[in-house]
């Protein structure tokens, strides 16, 4: 676990982020920065502004005020596709699947940054197209296979167990290749057993040299994988460190551990 | 005979279809039914690029009509005025068509976000009245005649000389084939599938790092042109052209043909085109009442049968596949929960 390459380079950096919804402000002037390599977590009570945060720095909605750098890179003011084309890919809370699609087809849109969508090659079949779309459903066997679901490759997405399906968009954002992986609540609604397995799907995809920013509420996730922690309530962020001092924390105690929801 | 395996029955297949269509009109005496085939073949190229926005890309317009309006326009008044041939006018309603769609798309999509089935409505009310009262150059309600067919066709086995309506039948089936062909390779590409993203989810599709509205336009604008394509074929197929060919009941149509056959297939535009034409032909001396059925069947559809036809076929043979697969575990006669396994999207 801690053989892994831990770096000083923020990779994803948030300075004064703040949204409002009318007069709930969901996130409030909040900064924080992850670095390269890391898994960081996000923990918070229930409408403490996490999922808000995902959605501002993937370009979903746009913040009141504040910065969002990917690297050195201001990616504030891009749409959501342009952030992806600089890697940074990411699941959703309640699970996105195409309703009409297999596991393979699912996975295979998230190569759209590699194959593109040129049209007069498309019409020609070129052999750059013909080469492209090969190694396109490479990369899908490849990381179907990685994440388990290459059995289940002609299935439909949608009708597949629930861990299952947060297994094909994990897959279908790995296939944009990514550097900075966002997760929001993917253990959610999971049993024991499916918990530990994506736990360990997310090691290795950690290890694969992608940092993770991910959205929990299980504290033995958060505390197993973690390196980094930032707590926030109320849109704010309320403190950051380490597993051990987060736990330790007495206002993480008080406003957090408090009301803490555990998935089951 | 291993060798012709390789080579594919499915291509053997193909080319026995399309000389058999080819021998349709050897077959056939009647004028009148020659010219429904035509009509249909028309409907289908329609069908065909309505469905690649509709079906493939989850968008919907009621104004195709007008792009249908625009190529047999063109067609028209630049084969009458400047005595241009089909062969030339074809390409130009193609540009022209392509143009326009872009521009509606753009701002249909972009500029009133939600509102793209109003934005399509008002441009094709509003091409609908140019034809009608631009007459100078339309014609006004008359509309444009004398529209010549395409120049003499010489293949040195037989000649098409377009005097008569099976003389059109092998060019029209020609022009089908083409649009399937580039309809199937659209849709196996990267562009057809980021497509279909969008029609399934935009908010992941996007995510994923598909430019939605840069998609959604060229698809509009893809579309529309192949409604400009029909268009010019049909003005040098009936040649007439006048503005109560392309009002809304024409978008009305096409979409209706497009929800019938099943979004998102070809052989259910083709099927959903036949349906209809011979349907509309059949119900002509009540033209009313042929609008309130297609409103009806639109209903209908979208109620019980998002995917029409098609979306029934495959529900049924999933089924029968599934019987077959229970008896083989069973040994005995299996029953599956209809209900259960619905005939719609979710
Ligand atoms: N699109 C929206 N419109 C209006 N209010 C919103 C919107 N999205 C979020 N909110 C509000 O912003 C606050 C933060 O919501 P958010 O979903 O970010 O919380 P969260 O930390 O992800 O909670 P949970 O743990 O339940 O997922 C909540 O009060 C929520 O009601
Ligand atoms: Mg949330």
């Amino acid at each position: 676990m801690n053989k892994k390459n831990l770096t000083d380079t923020a990779i994803l950096t948030v300075a004064g982020l703040s949204k409002s919804f009318g007069g709930v402000k969901a996130v409030n002037d909040l900064s924080f920065s992850v670095k390269k390599n890391h898994i960081h977590a996000i923990i918070g009570p229930n409408g403490a502004g996490k999922s808000t945060l995902f959605n501002l720095i993937t370009g979903i909605i746009p913040p009141d005020e504040g910065e969002v750098r990917f690297f050195t890179t201001d990616i504030t003011s891009l749409r959501s596709d342009q952030i992806a084309k600089h890697g940074v890919s990411r699941t959703f809370q309640n699970i996105r699947l195409f309703p009409d699609m297999t596991v393979f087809e699912t996975v295979l849109i998230g190569t759209y940054l590699l194959t593109g969508a040129k049209l007069a090659p498309a019409l020609l079949r070129t052999k750059a197209f013909r080469e492209n779309e090969r190694v396109a459903k490479q990369r899908v066997e490849e990381i179907l296979k990685f994440v388990g679901l290459w059995d289940v490759r002609d299935e439909y997405a949608a009708q597949l167990s629930y861990g299952n399906q947060r297994r094909v968009e994990i897959a279908r954002a790995l296939a944009t290749q990514p550097q900075l992986l966002l997760l929001d609540e993917p253990t959610a609604g999971m049993n024991p057993k499916e918990t530990k397995e994506l736990m360990d799907l997310f090691t290795a995809v950690n290890n694969e040299g992608i940092t993770i920013l991910i959205i929990a509420h299980d504290m033995n996730l958060v505390n197993t994988l973690s390196d980094h922690i930032t707590v926030i309530n109320f849109g704010e962020k309320l403190v950051e460190g380490t597993a051990d001092v987060i736990q330790k924390h007495p206002a993480v105690i008080e406003a957090y551990m408090g009301k803490v929801k555990v998935d089951a | 005979m291993e060798h012709i395996r390789k080579l594919g029955y499915r291509r053997l297949g193909l080319l026995i279809g399309v000389l058999a269509l080819l021998m349709i009109p050897l077959g056939i005496t009647n004028p009148y039914f020659m010219y429904v085939i035509n009509l249909i073949l028309i409907y289908i190229l329609l069908v065909l690029g309505l469905d690649l926005l509709v079906g493939y890309t989850g968008q919907v317009s009621i104004g195709h009509g007008a792009f249908f309006g625009i190529g047999a326009y063109i067609a028209a008044i630049f084969s009458t005025k400047l005595g241009l041939s089909f062969w030339l006018t074809l390409p130009i309603a193609i540009l022209a068509t392509a143009i326009i769609g872009f521009i509606i798309g753009f701002i249909g999509l972009k500029l009133i976000e939600e509102y793209l089935v109003m934005a399509t409505l008002a441009f094709g009310t509003i091409i609908w009245l140019v034809f009608l009262n631009w007459t100078d150059v339309t014609g006004g309600p008359m509309g444009i005649a004398l529209i010549p067919p395409p120049p003499e066709m010489n293949f040195g086995l037989f000649t098409l000389s377009f005097t008569q309506y099976a003389d059109y039948y092998p060019l029209l089936l020609f022009f089908v084939i083409v649009a399937i062909i580039i309809t199937k390779l659209l849709i196996n590409s990267g562009f057809g599938r980021s497509c279909t993203a969008i029609r399934d989810d935009e908010l992941a599709a996007q995510s994923m790092g598909i430019p939605v509205f840069r998609t959604k336009v060229i698809m509009f604008t893809i579309s529309a042109s192949y409604c400009g394509a029909a268009g010019t074929l049909y003005a040098h197929f009936i040649h007439v052209v006048s503005p109560e060919t392309f009002n809304f009941t024409m978008s009305v149509t096409i979409l209706t043909m497009v929800m019938i056959g099943g979004q998102g297939s070809i052989i259910g535009a083709v099927l959903g085109a036949s349906l209809l034409t011979i349907f509309s032909e059949a119900l002509r001396a009540a033209p009313e009442l042929r609008m309130l059925i297609y409103g009806l069947l639109i209903v209908i559809m979208m109620m019980f049968f998002p995917r029409g036809i098609m979306g029934i076929i495959s529900f049924y043979r999933k089924l029968i596949e599934k019987r077959a697969l229970l008896k083989k575990l069973k040994g005995g006669k299996a029953t599956v929960d209809v209900k259960k396994e619905g005939l719609g999207y979710e």
